[in-house]
């Protein structure tokens, strides 16, 4: 009893972690909280000796898509949202109840059955054992490269920049161009005719 | 009921896949969606990895938990970008504000 100890502690962090993340109020602290649990289950698969996975799990999981998150976040804002869900709270609880009732009848007779055949190592399954799952991962790997052009593209939004604001420049432009024509152009003989009706000019005088 | 770490890592994929969907019927942030997703991504590597565990094909089982990782990474990143986007075009990370979208 005493070496299931340590798998009770790590499941307890892990589903702790879990509620914290779902529970959050910002944004930042609910990725905080993903990348324990991320973390907490790379133990667990250590523990499980699965080396492998728990060192990628680790890496991948509680580094890398942490740091995307909070990247993210610090693009898009943390904005607050009201608490009122999608689905009411009651019907999703029962909802997972029963697929959670569901999925636990499904493994509730879990034995260890041994397979028959001999047992290949990791790497002859990583680099010989794979056949289209290799191209699958590759053409996901170019998709997420395009994912990670999306986020750093420019914020350069067409409803950021609307035409109107680009007429106004432009109108604005046409008026001190001919602001500035009509500092050049002499006066013309219709200005002087007004000047001659004037009452106190000298020309009257004369 | 024999307790074992079998056993336990079990409750904690069923616990977590139940959190998981929870959250996504629940959640209105896209982000906090794409974070919920996460979760139950998590919860099937450790199903995964368990199984192998089980029935003595652990290598087989940590490929194709790999795989899942990648796979899971780039649906990430595929997922955050259009969030960012659509926090550009449409001001607004609220699926409900979305919902109301026509074509």
């Amino acid at each position: 009893m005493l070496e299931m100890l340590p798998f009770f502690l790590i499941a307890i962090i892990i589903l702790y972690a879990a509620i914290r993340a779902l529970r959050a109020e910002g944004l930042l602290m609910s990725a905080l909280w993903l990348a324990a649990v991320s973390a907490a289950i790379a133990t667990m698969i250590y523990m499980l000796s699965a080396n492998q996975v728990a060192v990628i799990e680790l890496s991948v999981g509680a580094g890398l898509v942490t740091i995307l998150l909070i990247f993210a976040i610090g693009v898009a804002g943390d904005e607050p949202l009201s608490d009122t869900p999608v689905v009411p709270r009651v019907i999703a609880g029962f909802f997972v109840l029963a697929c959670a009732a569901i999925i636990s009848f499904a493994v509730r007779p879990f034995e260890l059955i041994a397979v028959e055949g001999g047992i290949s190592t990791h790497g002859s399954i990583f680099m010989q054992g794979r056949d289209i799952d290799l191209l699958v991962q590759v053409v996901v790997i170019f998709s997420g490269v395009l994912g990670l052009v999306g986020i750093l593209a420019e914020a350069r939004a067409p409803l950021d920049y609307p035409v109107a604001g680009e007429v106004a420049a432009r109108r604005d432009q046409e008026l001190l161009a001919m602001e500035q024509r009509s500092e050049h152009i002499p006066a013309s003989p219709d200005s002087a005719s007004k000047e001659t009706l004037i009452p106190d000019s000298p020309a009257v005088d004369d | 009921m024999i307790i074992s770490p079998l056993t336990i890592s079990l409750l904690v994929v069923c616990g977590l896949t139940g959190l998981g969907f929870y959250g996504l019927l629940v959640t209105r942030n896209m982000i906090k969606l794409i974070m919920m997703l996460q979760i139950i991504v998590k919860a099937a590597v450790l199903g995964i990895v368990i199984a192998g565990q089980g029935n003595g094909q652990l290598n087989l089982s940590q490929n194709v938990a790999i795989t899942i990782i990648v796979v899971d990474t780039i649906v990430a990143v595929v997922a955050l970008a259009f969030a960012i986007q659509i926090r550009r075009q449409m001001g607004t990370l609220d699926i409900r504000e979305l919902a109301s979208l026509r074509g």
